[in-house]
């Protein structure tokens, strides 16, 4: 009974005593037991590209495992890819102390130098790797110099660098499959005092059309400082179209003076515009405009790159033998874009706004045939659009890319003609677009584009409901 | 009687043993209390020195505390990592003195973090202290005293005693008894230097000496390795194009020209249809 009782004391004592001692050690360590092994959750998450997830776990382990170097490369990646570069410099730089020979490393410490804004130690490195690692895969030689080129482009105002001219000549040739395509023209409108507006559409056509479109363009960039620089650009695209329905002749030429200006992390730059639209040889658009746009390089998750543009323009559009029209236009578009390894994702959203004044000679056919009346035409159009767009770069001569696109639009119409007291009427117009194609670079000068888009748009403004279908070859000469 | 003696002996063994692992736990948590940090990584050699002069060596996970005077030998680095999570590098050659240093949890009145750079330089993003509490938070340097209105910037003492600083993201203030100079978010700079007795000057480029980590260590290419780059570059500058995609807001005239030649406004001409409407635009 003594000894009994004597031996479960002891175990008593002993159990306690280890619990006790267990729990000092461990204070850091109680989750441990919960999640199994934290290094291998925060591996899987690393591997699986979950680097929020992984960031977080990473943060939790910090005062056991900060400083061991297999955790330090899984933290750093997470934080470089979380918008917390300013921490992976220091996670790369002791990794670099640690192990000044690995490339992984030292790849992670540039890339964080360079998302932090730091170029003048980015750079370095880059091109150290690149020069001394021939056994790099081609995505990873892609992805430095890329990174390299976007450091040169931010720095193209160097002090002593001449004038660079640039040029480029493109044909691209394509087939239109318009389907289910009914327009204006193709409608019968009436007007009722009580229903408003109302439009009979009476057949679908189908306008299958072919198309060729050359493109010239030329340009000068002439730095004024290591900060600005000076650019004139030139350009002129021209588009046959040839289909059962319609035959015409489009172009446009522009002439455009910029003035980038470097950053520090990133550029900024106004241009000013003035473009001409012809058809079938007639000038029907004359359009001045002013663009201001601001790239930033930044640091969040989503994105590395942002852009914001701001385009402001007054057109006119005058076919001197019916009417004419001064067209205000507005937009702001706001762009995210980010590199991950073979992918590059773009992100766009725009909101834009047109606003047109002008008279219009209508032919009313309904109520008063040939009676011919001008009229004041108030027109105005705001418009919301979201684009994604990605590039799958597979290797260094191919790649490919994906762009959807909706649109939306609501428009505000004032008919002097048919409503009295100009009443405004709202109505709706949508369109929605996804092209996929590809890019093969032939050689540094030659590149060759293929392109399959799908397109479907409405609206009751203009009673136009079609879908397209375009299949596009092209070819770009750069000079 | 002797059962129960034996059965008293027990269990006051017991509650001894229990009392001193608890005295050890508490100690543990009261020396984490007191510490101001810890050391993450060192490279070479990195010494604590207290008011006494008494020097101890610092190993990874090793404690730092107030009153201490960290140094790295040279050719030595360290990181460590203060409790309001504040990240530090210490370059070779540092004596940084923690002077006040008090976190007690993001809502104290009483942070602080007061040191001082007597030789060598740092990289530091600041934590919870520089961040809620800018006047919490200060570093001394012979020629001049630093404020943070932001997070990572780097300080270094050259000889002649210049300091020389660089800020990566957020803001500082360097203020001497001749001037004072923002740098960072807001200012037209981010480097600076000041020369004992002079006010700060801003500075256009980074300076040379914080150009020191990385693969290359700073090395500048050879003419060699330059046409190599070269080469490699003119190889894979193939594919460059496919990989920036146009986002500089450009007017997309092609774009433009579809949309309004589907408006419908060319109706009338491409149609020769005299009766089209034309409205839109």
């Amino acid at each position: 009974m003594k000894l009994r009782l004597k031996a479960i004391l002891s175990i008593l004592t002993v159990s306690l005593f280890m619990q006790n001692v267990l729990a000092e050690d461990s204070s850091g360590s109680v989750d441990e037991g919960v999640q199994v092994n934290p290094m291998k959750t925060l591996e899987k998450l690393v591997g699986d590209g979950q680097y929020g997830k992984a960031y977080e776990q990473a943060q939790d382990m910090l005062f056991d495992y900060e400083g061991d170097p297999e955790f330090d490369l899984l933290y750093g990646t997470a934080a470089n890819e979380t918008g917390h570069s300013d921490e992976a410099v220091f996670v790369f730089e002791r990794l670099v102390e640690a192990d000044p020979g690995n490339v992984n490393v030292q790849i992670g410490l540039a890339k964080a130098y360079y998302k932090v804004g730091n170029r003048e130690q980015a750079k370095p490195i880059f091109e150290r790797v690149l020069v001394e690692n021939g056994e790099l895969s081609e995505q990873e030689k892609i992805q430095i110099a890329s990174y390299l080129k976007a450091m040169s482009s931010d720095s193209a105002f160097d002090k002593d660098m001449k004038g660079v001219f640039k040029g480029l000549v493109g044909v691209s040739m394509g087939y239109d499959d318009n389907i289910n395509t009914a327009s204006s023209a193709d409608s019968i409108e009436f007007y009722n005092q009580v229903l408003g507006w109302w439009a009979f559409i009476p057949g679908i056509d189908e306008e299958a059309s072919g198309y060729v479109s050359p493109k010239l363009s030329l340009s000068f960039l002439k730095p004024l400082s290591e900060k600005t620089a000076i650019e004139i650009k030139g350009n002129a695209s021209a588009r046959k179209v040839k289909s059962s329905l319609e035959a015409y002749d489009s172009s446009t030429t522009f002439i455009e003076i910029g003035n980038p200006w470097r950053l520090e992390k990133g550029t900024a730059r106004y241009a000013v515009r003035q473009t001409a639209l012809s058809l079938d040889g007639q000038t029907l658009f004359k359009l001045s405009q002013f663009d201001v746009a601001w790239k930033q390089n930044i640091d969040w998750h989503c994105a590395d790159k942002l852009t914001l543009a701001f385009s402001a323009g007054a057109m006119r559009y005058d076919d001197e033998a019916q009417s004419y029209k001064d067209i205000n236009l507005y937009a702001l578009k706001m762009a995210l874009s980010k590199q991950a390894e073979q992918f590059v994702h773009n992100m766009a959203f725009t909101l834009g706004a047109d606003r047109t004044e002008g008279m219009v000679t209508y032919y009313d056919n309904l109520v008063t045939f040939l009676n011919i009346t001008e009229e004041a035409d108030e027109y105005s159009r705001d418009y919301v659009g979201l684009a994604y767009g990605i590039v799958y770069i597979s290797n260094a001569k191919t790649s490919y890319f994906g762009n959807l696109s909706v649109e939306s639009s609501s428009y505000k119409d004032v008919d002097h003609l048919h409503q009295a007291n100009g009443k405004w009427e709202k109505r709706d117009g949508q369109q929605v677009e996804l092209t996929v194609g590809s890019r093969y670079n032939w050689n540094k000068e030659l590149k060759l584009h293929a392109l399959a888009s799908a397109k479907d748009a409405a609206s009751d403004v203009d009673f136009y409901d079609y879908a397209k279908n375009t299949v596009e070859l092209g070819a770009v000469y750069q000079f | 009687m002797n059962k129960l003696k034996q059965t008293l002996v027990l269990l006051t063994s017991l509650i001894s043993l229990l009392t001193l692992s608890s005295i050890a736990v508490a100690s543990t948590e009261a020396s984490k209390d007191n510490a101001a940090g810890f050391v993450i990584a060192v490279s070479g050699k990195l010494t604590a020195v207290d008011e006494k002069g008494k020097t101890r060596t610092l190993t990874r996970r090793s404690q730092f505390f107030a009153s201490e005077t960290l140094k790295t030998a040279a050719n030595s680095t360290a990181q460590i990592r203060f409790k309001d999570n504040a990240l530090m590098t210490l370059k070779p050659g540092t004596q940084l003195k923690i002077g006040e240093y008090h976190f007690g949890g993001s809502k104290d009145p009483e942070n602080k973090s007061f040191m001082e750079l007597l030789s060598g330089g740092f990289r530091t993003l600041s934590g919870s202290i520089g961040k809620l509490n800018q006047a919490a938070y200060r570093i001394d340097t012979p020629a001049a005293s630093i404020g943070i209105r932001g997070t990572d910037y780097e300080i270094v003492i050259a000889v002649g005693g210049k300091v020389f600083a660089a800020v990566h993201g957020g803001g500082i203030a360097l203020v001497n008894d001749i001037g004072e100079l923002d740098i960072g978010e807001g200012s037209e700079f981010l480097y600076a230097e000041i020369s004992p007795g002079q006010a700060p000057v801003g500075l256009e480029s980074l300076p040379e000496l914080f150009v020191k980590m990385g693969g290359g260590e700073g090395k500048a290419l050879t003419k060699e390795e330059k046409e190599a780059l070269a080469a490699k570059l003119e190889d894979l500058s193939e594919s460059f194009d496919s990989t920036i995609p146009d986002t500089d807001g450009a007017f997309d005239f092609d774009k433009f020209i579809d949309s309004v030649i589907q408006s419908g406004v060319f109706d009338d001409i491409i149609n020769e249809d005299p009766y089209g409407y034309g409205y839109g635009g």
